[in-house]
């Protein structure tokens, strides 16, 4: 080669690269400042059910429940990322389901017998069922029934199950669309009234009819990100009728108070919470601590790793704990003050419910499988204190829920017999079972109790 | 970032496959090197998607860069200081002119000495400017300069007592380190015994003994950083650090890592307890989702062996176990040495924190760094003596009329006996006693300035009280007027 061809080969490559470098740099710079295009799917595989996963990109719908002053000034990205957030939710299903189903274990002298009442990713609706697996009684309302004529956002069709609900000693039952709204249905699955806020995950009925609910809105926030929108959450009360009393923005709790610091761990936009539990508290531990006192509220803070006590008066968050668990949901005060909480990372693959002190933080009891006796669930999760001493654990993506005694023992375990899935080989979430008493009031059910 | 990507890819796939098009396009035939440019900066740009979307070579690289050079600019308030040692600017506080002749003449005195000479008189104070004798807890003061590698004993009207100096080089001259790293050029901690001798971390480059005559002792090169605790049978606690490749944190990257070493009374190392193994093998494990993959991942800043006053309201708290504070993920740590375990953790509450320690109460002090803004967006820190386990508040100081407390870094604090609280304002060289109810009763800002207008003051890395009878049999004579800065 001769020595020009060399130095033009020399040449030509220098002014490549640094043409490809110009162009790399060009291309991360947009990339960071506007955000990533759509023109390549994100990949998304079945049994990835993290929120935020984007969906199709109908325009528009989100005007209906996002601020209106904002939304004519939005770009169509904005609103499409918008329309994902508004389409937040989970899959009805999403783990091969296996041959065992309904209740294989119930050690009858050991349990703590009741009824249960229970939510499925594969219908909206719930049931109540005794502790051998017969159905008592079952609500059910589709969406199209409880919102006729509303359009849901593409992207959650698939959510048209309740993420949780609430059964009134009358038969009535409260239930949540998961991020589309709630609704109240009679013993016989009339529509009593729907909210179309979107609510999410967890809700709490006061002694006095009120309801606490979890709900999210798509905003721009500048703040948090120049130009994506983020789900900003709330806790919105509502009258019993389900009239919107109040709302109070989680966000703004948090960054109002002294536990700002925790935001630092939020996602950069979209689904910066996704808060997914809140107890109103009876003030049991306010002789301890006066963050704990009768009205303030317990939530659980997914992408936050946080369980925090917000006072509902001055809208700040009041207390707060991280560290002893990830992804965590249904952090609960037992009566003697100390706190159950299903930690669902609590290592490679599996999950754990801790019964914490949740001043000294020391842990009591943990539940978290064994050897042959696998316990993970990624996403959902639920657990509950019986009078007994047993808790009653939910291990949703996996369509389980089971009693364990406090010495790790399952006395009943319950698979659910539903399946998910477009041809049906997903066993279907289950969102919660919760153990009602005995004495249950069942004397409005059509037919005869067990 | 910019600056840093275009420098930057000069190897991997991109190179290769340009070179391939190189080859083909004499071939091709007159190409124009332009629309080879274009070609070239389209396909950049073009491959950037992917590697932004999933983090694929070189923006990975790149980004965990950034992140590291972010990291290295604490505060973002360094600067280059004219003289060795660590200087911040220093901030005027609403108290000039409130100063009695003596306090001027010896402020003049004073600006005269040391490195300062020869720089405008800043319009300033320095020295003791507040003493109420009532109110105050009195004791001898060990200060922590960064004017040099210096500490000083000092009364409560300022008077220098005694002072230590070694210069780095002098423990090891042929030290692998940069000859003006800053580190060689202060200490950032020391301890004081009652014979006399000091202990004294050069920070991240070693601990080393001093007798009263400024004398070495010994010298241990470990990579002690931050801080020191001494057990009452001479036993010494001390953090340090390592540089390794974690792929389970950063799999190309190095990190650096803390751990706590316990070292004899003659500087021997005992043993080592990684900080990162006691977090993931504790419950506490998610905390370090709190981390971010690249630098100096924890900066652990405090280490307090505690004495088990609270092991009766959690048996994490029993004698023994050592309190630290993990700068970098924001969290405050309880670790079983011996379990060599995380057995308690708290954060939220707090933000690039400090000095947390147990009072005799129970209840934890700690300094705050960014406690958030004051009323017009000026960025306050806060000392808070807190509940550690109700997280209840029971005092904070934030500031007074004179402005805010602020230090984006250091910063100590140190309950009294008498109740009031000693807070040293690092970056500002202020130490001042406060009461219970937010009265300034004592107050010391560092005479050591710097720059062509000493508008920059030496950081004051801490001020220690010692008790009123610490014995001080060893110091040989007064040594009234004897400046600090020779």
């Amino acid at each position: 080669m001769s020595q020009s061809a060399i130095r033009r080969c020399v040449f030509t490559t220098v002014l490549l690269l640094v043409a490809f470098s110009v162009g790399f740099v060009a291309g991360v710079f947009v990339w960071k400042r506007h955000g990533l295009p759509r023109l390549v799917p994100l990949p998304r595989p079945v049994a990835a059910r993290r929120p935020g996963v984007p969906a199709g990109a109908p325009p528009g719908r989100w005007r209906e429940v996002g601020q209106g002053t904002a939304s004519r000034e939005l770009t169509d990205r904005q609103r499409r990322e918008m329309e994902d957030l508004a389409a937040l939710g989970y899959l009805s299903g999403s783990r091969p389901g296996g041959a065992a189903s309904g209740v294989t274990v119930h050690d009858t002298a050991r349990v703590f017998g009741g009824l249960n009442f229970a939510t499925s990713g594969h219908r909206p609706g719930a049931f109540l069922m005794d502790m051998d697996g017969r159905v008592l009684h079952e609500w059910t309302c589709g969406f199209d029934k409880a919102w006729p004529g509303r359009r849901m956002p593409r992207g959650a069709e698939s959510h048209d199950f309740w993420r949780r609900a609430y059964l009134f000693e009358n038969g009535d039952v409260l239930g949540i669309y998961e991020g589309l709204g709630l609704i109240k249905l009679d013993k016989e699955s009339n529509v009593l009234w729907s909210y179309d806020g979107l609510c999410h995950h967890d809700l709490f009925v006061t002694d006095d009819g009120l309801i606490y609910v979890l709900e999210r809105e798509p905003k721009i926030i500048p703040e948090i990100h120049s130009d994506r929108p983020v789900a900003e959450d709330f806790i919105t009360i509502l009258s019993a009728d389900g009239r919107v009393l109040r709302r109070v923005s989680l966000l703004r709790a948090f960054a109002e108070s002294e536990y700002r610091a925790l935001l630092a761990k939020m996602p950069e936009a979209g689904d910066v919470f996704h808060t997914n539990t809140l107890e109103l508290l009876q003030g049991r531990l306010a002789g301890v601590s006066s963050a704990f006192r009768a009205g303030n509220v317990l939530v659980s803070v997914l992408w936050l790793d946080t369980v925090a006590v917000v006072d509902m008066e001055t809208e700040s968050v009041v207390w707060a704990l991280t560290g002893l668990w990830r992804q965590q949901h249904q952090p609960t005060i037992l009566d003697d003050g100390r706190m159950l909480v299903f930690d669902n990372e609590a290592g490679k693959g599996v999950s754990r419910v801790l019964e914490i002190d949740p001043f000294t933080q020391q842990i009591f009891w943990e539940y978290r499988g064994g050897p042959g006796r696998p316990f993970y669930t990624s996403t959902c999760g639920s657990c509950q204190r019986l009078p007994n001493g047993n808790t009653l654990i939910t291990e949703s993506d996996n369509g389980r829920a089971f009693e364990v005694t406090r010495d790790g023992e399952i006395v009943w375990e319950f698979i659910n017999p539903h399946r998910a899935g477009e041809n049906g080989e997903l066993i279907a979430t289950l969102f919660e079972v919760v153990r009602l008493p005995r004495d249950f009031p069942l004397d409005w059910m059509p037919v005869e109790g067990p | 970032m910019l600056a840093a990507a275009a420098a930057a890819p000069t190897s991997g796939k991109g190179v290769r496959f340009d070179v391939a098009g190189v080859h083909r396009a004499p071939r091709a035939g007159r190409l124009r090197p332009l629309t080879l440019a274009a070609a070239a900066f389209v396909l950049g740009f073009a491959y950037s998607l992917p590697a932004v979307r999933d983090g694929l070579f070189p923006y990975r690289q790149l980004a965990s860069l950034h992140a590291l050079l972010g990291e290295r600019t604490p505060g973002g308030s360094a600067r280059e200081a004219p003289v060795p040692g660590r200087w911040r600017p220093w901030r005027p506080r609403g108290r000039a002119g409130e100063l009695t002749p003596e306090q001027e003449a010896e402020i003049r005195e004073l600006m005269a000495i040391g490195y300062v000479a020869g720089s405008k008189p800043a319009p300033a104070v320095a020295g003791v400017i507040v003493h109420d004798r009532a109110k105050s807890c009195g004791g001898p003061n060990l200060v922590v300069s960064g004017h040099g590698p210096v500490a000083y004993l000092m009364d409560m009207d300022g008077r220098v007592l005694h002072q230590w100096t070694y210069d780095f080089w002098d423990v090891w001259p042929n030290a692998d380190v940069p000859a003006r790293d800053p580190d060689t050029q202060f200490w950032r901690r020391a301890h004081v015994f009652e014979n006399g001798d000091l202990l004294a971390i050069y920070d991240w480059l070693g601990l080393i003994k001093l007798d009263k005559d400024s004398n070495l002792l010994w010298a241990y090169p470990g990579t002690c950083h931050h801080d020191l605790w001494v057990a009452d049978d001479g036993t010494i606690y001390t953090l340090e650090q390592e540089a390794a490749v974690i792929p389970r944190i950063n799999p190309t990257r190095p990190v650096l890592v803390d751990f706590i070493a316990v070292l004899s009374p003659g500087g021997r190392l005992i043993r080592r307890v990684p900080l990162l193994e006691a977090f993931e093998r504790s419950n506490y494990a998610a905390l370090l989702h709190r981390m971010r993959p690249a630098g100096d991942v924890f900066h652990t800043n405090t280490i307090e062996v505690l004495d088990g006053r609270l092991a009766l309201r959690s048996p994490a708290f029993r004698e023994g176990n050592v309190l630290v504070c993990v700068r970098n993920i924001e969290t405050i740590a309880v670790v079983d040495l011996d379990a060599g375990s995380v057995v308690w953790a708290l954060a939220g509450r707090w933000s690039r924190q400090h000095q947390p320690t147990v009072l005799d109460n129970g209840h934890m002090l700690v300094f705050n760094n960014e406690a958030g803004a004051d009323a017009v967006g000026e960025p306050v820190s806060e000392v808070i003596e807190i509940d550690p386990f109700t997280q209840e508040v029971f005092w904070s100081y934030r500031g007074g009329e004179d402005g805010p407390l602020y230090s984006a870094t250091c910063g100590s604090n140190q309950r009294l006996s008498n109740g009031n609280t000693l807070i040293t304002e690092s970056d500002n060289g202020r130490a001042f006693e406060v009461t219970p109810d937010k009265e300034i009763v004592w107050e010391f800002v560092s005479p050591y300035r710097a720059g062509e207008h000493g508008e920059l003051i030496a950081t004051l890395l801490e001020v220690e009280r010692l008790p009123s009878d610490f014995p001080l049999g060893w110091l040989g004579g007064p040594r009234d007027g004897e400046s600090p800065g020779n």
